[in-house]
């Protein structure tokens, strides 16, 4: 299993260009796609799953055209969009059953059991005969997931799957999607919130105003942010100057002035330490620091 | 494929039917067609017999009602499915999976449509429970299966595909549904049935009739419109998968639902095509014959002696041979005859020798070697087949009153005016089934017009197993073949031929016979208690009605033939006598569904469920039961009242069932080359039962039919009425009232009471032959020493009329020898330009008419006697430019007079009436010094929803029960006025309209002020009414407020409000709507000096 995405444009109709030459190899496994909002995460993945056209360029998977072989794409697809809402009026295994059915699962006793297992698995199986309209924002959220994981898909596709979820059920999505990634599937998973990349994926892509700005692993990511990362011990005054000289990631308040966490190439006058950054300092590096000077770093 | 169709429908339907919105409306949905069916079919209600009579009507009843409802609820939910389809991420969890976009929308489409079916079949069901127990009828299966494929399939196809279109195209639903609204609407208000019914997708307007004996008469049309429709709609669905803003998924098969959506969306486009063709062509082609009468009008005929008919019926028409013995009318080598344009002519022959012709839609021309002399005897036959072409009926009706649905039923029963069907036929003079000379309807002349009497000879041969019925005896001479014997020449022939049984009852020597067809037998279980009686019955009324109109029933038998539910006849200006009446017959509507009388066993039920009839015997019902139907032969007119805002429309049309026509039409002829018409007039004045001018319906619709004519007859001689295509609906009342006016004048010259006696016998001695005219007034002077034929030209073609004052009638007792009477004495003037007679009519047991003849200018007092007291006294100023044209006294008192000797007279009288004395001065509300204060107050949504509220008659009706928000003028006899009695009112407020009268005063001095006051219906019914109204008369000491106090006991009329002191000046009286009275009337103020 392998998606390529080779030199992918998309200008919207009023002008605006989401996505510039966009080239992404992707092979099985989770793949995370991160970026700020308006970086052009959705416009990409809605190329991908065949419901938007891109204005250039070509997406193949597994060597195939996806524009000409849109049957064998979505034969394969399970997609969770950002804001997902449901019918109201049916029920929870309804819902997943409808959703079964046109992923083309058509034994009945199959899909049954298909339907009972997604639900345990998603912690929906208490509630399968409630109406989706009476669902609690996280079990919505849940249940979406179910539909875009019912009957294996081999490309599963997730936008900002784990925004509404509380600490518990997040951890217990990333373990679920572990899972599956380790089978033969292609997970690709967008998302602003960096500790859903961080603790699955081995491969991401950073992708701000419609551009690639990085791909490789989360760890060569940290990597080349390497001596970015400063750790400052400033009184109340000096605070308020660092803020607005350097990008602060982290203040923490100390009993003789604030502990603060900057990123940037180098801090001048102040006492700074470096520090080993992590999956989010090396973001804000390169979404606030590296990109404002238009570099664009490969791995 | 099929699998991914399935469940989509299959959830959206759950999705659909778990909604709301969708509960509701098909809950109220089946509540409504609960009431109706418990109140128009169940015994609790109404037990329409439309709907009994022929039980399929009952399946298309309930589709009819519940298709409003769904096509309006489908424009919702389609337009709803697509918004949410909009609303991005909530569906592309659908859209990402593995499905082409027509199927995507098929199912959702199929979901919808499903459901409307399931909705469907509930109201059927609901229906057949009903159906089931309703009484005296039966269950037509076929029915609940024809008609939701009829009706709902094509109506949900066609609005759920322009929904999705144009949500798809639009993309807004508020758009959406408003641009639909919009053209439900449209179709409903405007377009009806437009095109013959092409805008009409809900079937609403289009006549879906289904016949027991031929079916649907307009199948052509019901296909090609409903298939028309349900292609759009298949176009319309595909087209929108289109336009699904989803990348798709197979171009093999996005590009099939193109090619076939375009496939559908032509295949409607030619089904719309051929309609509108159709539609041309049958407007086209009665102009095209008027324009060939108008052209032929004056050319040359033959009189028919002798015509010899042999017809064969055929599956798809007949063929026939005509043998025509005549004489020439003038000399000439070719001779005009009329025959429909759906029959072609094989052969002329004259002794077997052919003859050339020539077919130009309907007329036929035969020519001759030679020239003709004039009176030479003439024997040809001419030989034809095919079928008939319906546009060729009614070619002066006017396509629009063709096309109109009509307001007594929920639906259109449809119109045909001939059938040639395999199973059934009918062929009436309309139709033109056999070649008459000369040409039909001409809007440039009446003397297209011939009527004759002819002595007809015809031979049937039908299909195997059908029965023919025409005029006279059937006696069958060969297998299937059937000849007619009769006694007398007739003017017309018809035709019908069917699985008829004959059911007959001799009364006398007149055979009173039913024809009907197989399983229609209904009617002979009927009255079980009376059937005994029931000849003797049949024998009285008849005897009543000949007593009253001095003419006897010309033939020996009477029949009832049953024929199709959608047979159709119009009124026409030149005959009353509608084409379901033919010599000695009656055409019935199958089960004679219109009307609840024919309903018997069933009007017996409700007439029991009448508390006053508790106590009547099943044979004093039954009797009355038979005694209603007998009447629906009797009565000349029907009269529909319509309420529109806050008009009152009134509706006469002529009964086509009224068998006067027999009486008269049927048997005898005034013949008039120069005034055609003058045989209807006669026909008008030898009718007993007159057009009613009764009071309720001046009162509600502000005035008569007879008024309106007379207003037509003031701007219009006669002679131009009758070419005008305008004010059609009133030509009766012209007629009527020409009718009236010129017998009133001969009767009146004549001074004889025996005049009608005298015109009956000279009918009854013409029967079955024309009477000529001039032959008529000779006898007429012989008899009476009138001269009527200098009289003629002036009815025919002045515009002036007599106006008539009348003073209050005066009831007197006097003696006449020894023995005491009442003598009732008034004055008439006619203060018009041309003659007149006034009819006045003394309110006793027994009315007695009574004629007054005025010359131009002319005053006259009358004297007349009576026996009894009468209670008041009626006149009818006949055609007048009075307003009301008839008015009414009542007599509060007779007074003693000790004159004895007193005898009936009329004196001419030197002095006119006047109704203003010297020293009086007054304002009417007609006057110019009359003025109100005006509001609009009809909302602008109302005047769109009912484009045809026109301003109408400048009179309105006196409806205090719903006074009008503005000053309204209306007229009645108890308002104050020269020839004209009207009033202004309003319905009474808070003070702020007003009327005002500017009176001229020109000399200085005190006055007194009187008003004159009505009181209208309201102190009848509520007898402790009271309230006043409140004036405000500026005079030279300031302002005074008067008012007028009104209850039950206080009078009309002329009522003082204070005497004042006015300047030389025009001085302003003002009455306000202020008043605790249901309306306030403004009529007349008078001014009377003192000094």
């Amino acid at each position: 299993m392998n998606i390529s995405i080779q030199g992918l444009n998309k200008i919207y109709p009023n002008g605006y260009q989401a996505l510039t030459d966009v080239n992404l190899e992707i092979s099985e496994g989770m793949f995370g796609l991160l970026g700020p909002n308006g970086a052009g995460k959705s416009s990409l993945m809605r190329i991908l799953v065949t419901l938007m056209k891109p204005s250039s360029g070509q997406v193949f998977v597994n060597g195939k055209d996806a524009s000409k072989n849109r049957d064998y794409v979505r034969s394969m697809l399970g997609y969770l969009p950002q804001d997902f809402s449901f019918f109201s009026n049916l029920r929870t295994h309804e819902f997943l059953d409808y959703a079964a059915r046109l992923a083309g699962m058509n034994s009945r006793r199959k899909r049954s059991q298909a339907v009972d297992h997604m639900l345990e698995e998603v912690g929906l199986f208490d509630v399968r005969s409630r109406k989706a309209g009476k669902l609690s924002g996280g079990m919505k959220r849940r249940l979406g997931i179910a539909q875009a994981l019912i009957n294996e898909p081999k490309i599963i596709i997730v936008d900002e799957p784990t925004t509404g979820l509380d600490p518990e059920e997040r951890i217990r999505f990333r373990n679920l999607l572990a899972r599956l990634s380790s089978q033969d599937v292609i997970i690709i998973l967008s998302t602003h919130i960096v500790a859903d990349i961080s603790s699955t994926c081995e491969h991401m892509a950073l992708l701000n105003r419609g551009q690639v700005a990085f791909t490789g692993s989360p760890e060569e990511l940290i990597r080349q942010a390497q001596n970015h990362v400063w750790s400052i011990y400033v009184t109340e005054k000096e605070y308020v100057e660092v803020n607005q000289k350097y990008q602060v990631v982290a203040t923490v308040m100390m009993n003789d002035g604030w502990k603060v966490t900057v990123v940037g190439d180098e801090v001048e006058g102040y006492e700074a330490e470096p520090i080993a950054p992590n999956l989010e300092h090396a973001y804000v590096y390169f979404v606030e620091h590296t990109m404002k000077n238009s570099h664009s770093y490969q791995s | 494929m099929a699998s991914t169709f399935r469940t989509i429908a299959k959830y959206e339907r759950k999705i659909l039917m778990r909604s709301w919105f969708f509960r509701i409306f098909s809950s109220l949905a089946l509540f409504v067609l609960f009431v109706f069916n418990m109140g128009e079919i169940s015994e609790v209600g109404d037990m329409r017999w439309l709907y009994r009579a022929i039980p399929a009507n009952m399946p298309y009843a309930n589709l009819f009602l519940l298709n409003i409802s769904q096509a309006i609820i489908a424009v919702f939910l389609s337009s709803e499915f697509i918004k949410r389809d909009r609303k991005q991420d909530t569906t592309e969890v659908f859209y990402v999976r593995s499905m082409a976009n027509s199927t995507y929308i098929l199912a959702k489409t199929w979901s919808i449509l499903s459901i409307f079916l399931i909705i469907n079949v509930a109201a059927l069901a609901m229906g057949l429970i009903f159906n089931l127990l309703a009484l005296n009828t039966w269950v037509d299966w076929q029915a609940y299966l024809y008609y939701p494929i009829l009706i709902s399939v094509p109506t949900l196809l066609f609005i759920i595909g322009l929904a999705s279109l144009l949500m798809s195209l639009i993309r807004n639903q508020a758009l959406t549904f408003l641009l639909l609204l919009g053209y439900i609407l449209s179709s409903l208000i405007y377009l009806k049935g437009t095109y013959n019914y092409l805008f009409d997708y809900m079937a609403f307007y289009l006549p879906l009739f289904h016949s027991e004996i031929v079916g649907f008469s307009n199948w052509d049309t019901i296909l090609t419109l409903r298939g028309m429709y349900a292609s759009f709609g298949l176009g319309f669905i595909l087209l929108s998968s289109i336009f699904l803003r989803r990348l798709p998924q197979s171009r093999l098969l996005n590009g099939l639902s193109f090619f076939l959506s375009l496939g559908f969306i032509a295949a409607a486009l030619l089904l719309g095509n051929k309609h509108l063709t159709e539609y041309q062509d049958s407007i086209n082609l009665p102009k095209k014959m008027i324009a060939l009468n108008n052209e032929f009008v004056n050319h040359a005929q033959i009189d028919v002696e002798s015509h010899d008919i042999q017809l064969k019926q055929q599956k798809d028409g007949f063929q026939a041979v005509s043998k025509l013995i005549g004489l020439t009318r003038s000399s000439a080598q070719d001779f005009v005859f009329i025959l429909n344009p759906g029959l072609k002519i094989n052969a002329v022959t004259e002794n077997d020798k052919p003859l050339k012709f020539n077919r130009n839609l309907h007329l036929l021309f035969i020519q001759t070697d030679t020239i003709i002399p004039e009176g030479t005897s003439v024997n040809w036959t001419i030989e034809y087949e095919g079928t008939i072409d319906e546009n060729a009926c009614y070619p002066d009706v006017d396509h629009k009153v063709k096309f109109e649905k009509p307001d007594n039923n929920l639906f259109d029963i449809g119109r045909n005016y001939a059938f040639v069907h395999p199973e059934f036929m009918l062929l009436t003079p309309e139709a033109q089934w056999y070649p008459q000379p000369g040409v039909g309807y001409s809007d440039k002349t009446p003397f297209w017009y011939r009527k004759d009497f002819i002595d007809y000879q015809l031979t049937v041969k039908t299909l195997p197993g059908l029965n023919p019925v025409s005029q006279g005896q059937a006696k069958q001479i060969a297998d299937n073949t059937f000849t007619f014997e009769r006694e007398h020449a007739l003017s017309q022939l018809s035709l019908s031929i069917g699985r008829y049984k004959k059911s007959s009852l001799q009364v006398e020597d007149l055979e009173f016979s039913v024809f009907y067809t197989e399983g229609h037998n209904y009617f002979e279980s009927a009255l079980p208690d009376i059937r005994d009686t029931i000849p003797f019955i049949l024998k009285e009324k008849l005897g009543d009605f000949e007593r009253q109109t001095q003419l006897k029933y010309p033939f020996k038998e009477f029949a009832i033939v049953e024929v199709p539910g959608q047979f159709k006849s119009y009124d026409r200006t030149w005959t009353s006598v509608h084409q379901t009446i033919q010599a000695g017959m009656v055409y019935l509507p199958e089960k004679g569904l219109y009307s609840r009388y024919m309903d018997f066993s069933g009007y017996e039920k409700r007439l029991k469920r009448r508390s006053r009839n508790r106590n009547k015997t099943p044979q004093e019902l039954q009797t009355q039961v038979f005694q209603s139907f007998l009447s629906g032969f009797f009565r000349f007119k029907n009269v529909n009242t319509n309420s529109r805002g806050n008009r009152t429309e009134v509706e006469e049309t002529i009964n086509p069932y009224y068998q006067f026509g027999q009486f008269y039409e049927m048997c005898n002829n005034l013949d008039s080359d120069k005034w055609p018409v003058l045989n209807r007039i006669f026909e008008s004045y030898l009718r007993i039962e007159k057009t009613t001018g009764t009071d309720w319906v001046r009162r509600s619709s502000g005035s008569t039919q007879n008024e309106l004519a007379n207003m037509v007859l003031q701007e219009k001689s006669f002679a131009e009425i009758l070419t005008l295509t305008e004010n059609l609906p009133l030509i009766d009342n012209v007629i009527e009232l020409k009718g009236e006016m010129l017998f009133s004048i001969m009767q009146a010259k004549a001074k004889n009471d025996d005049f009608r006696s005298f015109v009956t016998q000279v009918l009854q001695e013409n029967r079955f032959k024309n009477l000529d005219f001039e032959d008529f007034i000779s006898t007429l002077q012989a008899k009476f020493g009138v001269d009527l034929s200098q009289d003629m030209n002036k009815w025919f073609n002045e515009t002036e009329m007599p106006r008539y004052l009348i003073n209050t009638p005066i009831a007197e007792k006097v003696l006449v020898g020894n023995r005491e009477m009442t003598r009732v004495r008034f004055i008439v003037s006619n203060l018009g330009e041309a003659e007149g007679v006034i009819k006045s009519t003394l309110r006793l047991e027994e009315p007695i008419d009574k004629l007054m003849y005025l010359e131009p200018g002319q005053t006259k007092e009358a004297f007349y006697l009576s026996m009894e007291k009468p209670a008041g006294i009626h006149f009818n100023t006949l055609t007048s430019g009075n307003l009301p044209n008839q008015l009414e006294y009542t007599f509060e008192g007779i007074n003693e007079t000790g004159i004895t000797n007193a005898r009936e007279l009329q004196v001419v009288v030197d002095n006119p009436i006047v109704i203003k004395n010297s020293g009086e001065i007054i304002v009417d509300n007609e006057s110019s010094g009359f003025e109100f204060t005006h509001y609009e107050e009809v909302s602008r949504l109302r005047k769109w929803l009912n484009p045809e509220e026109e301003e109408g008659f400048k009179y309105k009706g006196t409806r205090v029960w719903r006074a009008p928000l503005n000053w309204t003028a209306t007229t009645g006899d108890q308002f104050f006025g020269e020839f004209v009695r009207s009033a202004f009112y309003i319905k009474a407020g808070d003070g702020s309209k007003e009327a005002k009268w500017k009176i001229p005063v020109s000399e200085a001095g005190r006055y007194d002020v009187f008003y004159h006051v009505y009181k209208d219906d309201s102190f009848g019914w509520n007898r402790n009414q009271k309230g006043n109204y409140q004036f405000i008369i500026p005079h030279e000491n300031g302002t005074d407020r008067p008012t007028i106090e009104l209850s039950q006991d206080t009078p009309s009329g002329w009522t003082s409000l204070g005497d004042y002191e006015f300047a030389s000046d025009t001085i302003t009286i003002t009455l306000s709507n202020e008043s605790r009275l249901r309306a306030v009337f403004a009529d007349a103020m008078k001014l009377v000096r003192m000094d």
